[in-house]
């Protein structure tokens, strides 16, 4: 009975955040500006590794594609899903607050890889991106984010309801 | 720990070799009753469905043609099939029994997307057309249906269907 309250929060609670990104000011005050910082750091990391890339707001464009990051690609859904997670499982607001944090880390630097990766994937081997973008990366990134919460909620203390 | 890591990497293999090759195939099966479900609303009467590669081409009656982009609604079965590996003894009995059941659900849920994206697609990306046949509510609501399924929703479904059936340690601990 407990897992079907647990798997209830934790849909109505994704629903909310992800119903919460189709209002225009979130948006344009939140996800696009850090769509903006992935861009960036995304480009930067491309440009260590020798590419020509430039950034423009979410867009990085170098001589071979041209990548716009926004949702579903920026990360957020995925932090999403670990904070809905987190929040819907029974044990105390700080540890919850601390998992969704560190969720949000790993899956940033998880999300940095997966752009890296997809645009060195389009450039040269272009048949595969589409594979690569929807297939591999998606299912990756989700992955990273139930291995997290399975093996934090295994090490975290229970807090029951009274 | 390596070796869940390891698990989930052929899972997912696996599954992704199953949705690239199975979706033309796969698209047949699911068009068939996405067509069934959708010809019981008035606007959709006559409706037809047609796989064409990995879109589902949507025509017929009055309604004006549009594409599908199915392969982007079913490739939340890798991330199923890869969680499904992780999980010690999946080929004992009770454990393929629930793969099944598991994969049937997602089947049922795929369905429903399908229906949903067409939906979604005739009531906001069709111009004058969606705005005659489908008022503010519908298209708010079919578009928030598509984008919460697209966005992480899929997802959740696959994660909920592999923690229900055979994630035990974990749901007793959330128990």
């Amino acid at each position: 009975m407990r897992r079907f309250r647990f798997l209830a929060v934790f849909f109505a609670l994704l629903f909310l955040l992800e119903i919460s990104l189709l209002f225009d000011p979130i948006d344009r005050q939140v996800i696009r500006p850090f769509s903006s910082v992935v861009a960036a750091a995304s480009g930067g990391l491309l440009r260590l590794i020798g590419q020509q890339v430039n950034i423009s707001g979410t867009v990085i464009a170098g001589t071979c594609l041209a990548i716009d990051i926004h949702n579903g690609c920026n990360g957020v859904e995925a932090m999403m899903f670990v904070v809905a997670a987190v929040i819907a499982f029974p044990t105390s607001w700080p540890q919850r607050l601390v998992a969704a944090l560190a969720g949000a880390v790993i899956l940033q630097v998880a999300n940095l890889i997966r752009v890296v990766t997809l645009y060195l994937v389009g450039c040269y081997h272009r048949t595969w991106f589409e594979a690569f973008h929807l297939g591999v990366w998606q299912s990756l990134m989700f992955g990273v984010a139930v291995a997290f919460f399975v093996l934090w909620s295994r090490r975290t203390k229970l807090v029951h309801a009274p | 720990m390596l070796r869940s890591v390891f698990r989930f990497a052929i899972g997912c293999a696996i599954g992704l070799l199953l949705w690239w090759y199975g979706t033309p195939l796969y698209g047949q099966f699911i068009s068939r009753v996405a067509r069934a479900c959708l010809a019981s609303s008035s606007k959709f009467a006559g409706v037809a469905l047609r796989v064409s590669d990995r879109h589902i081409d949507v025509f017929g009656g009055t309604l004006p043609p549009a594409q599908i982009p199915f392969d982007q609604l079913t490739y939340n079965v890798v991330l199923l099939l890869g969680l499904f590996a992780t999980v010690p003894g999946i080929w004992k009995d009770r454990n393929v029994g629930r793969l099944i059941a598991a994969i049937a659900f997602l089947s049922v849920t795929h369905v429903l997307a399908t229906v949903i994206n067409v939906m979604a697609t005739y009531a906001t990306r069709l111009g004058v057309w969606s705005n005659q046949h489908f008022n503010g509510f519908e298209q708010d609501l079919w578009t928030a249906a598509d984008y919460t399924y697209r966005l992480a929703g899929m997802f959740a479904i696959a994660f909920a269907c592999w923690y229900f059936a055979v994630q035990p340690s974990v749901a007793r601990k959330a128990a």
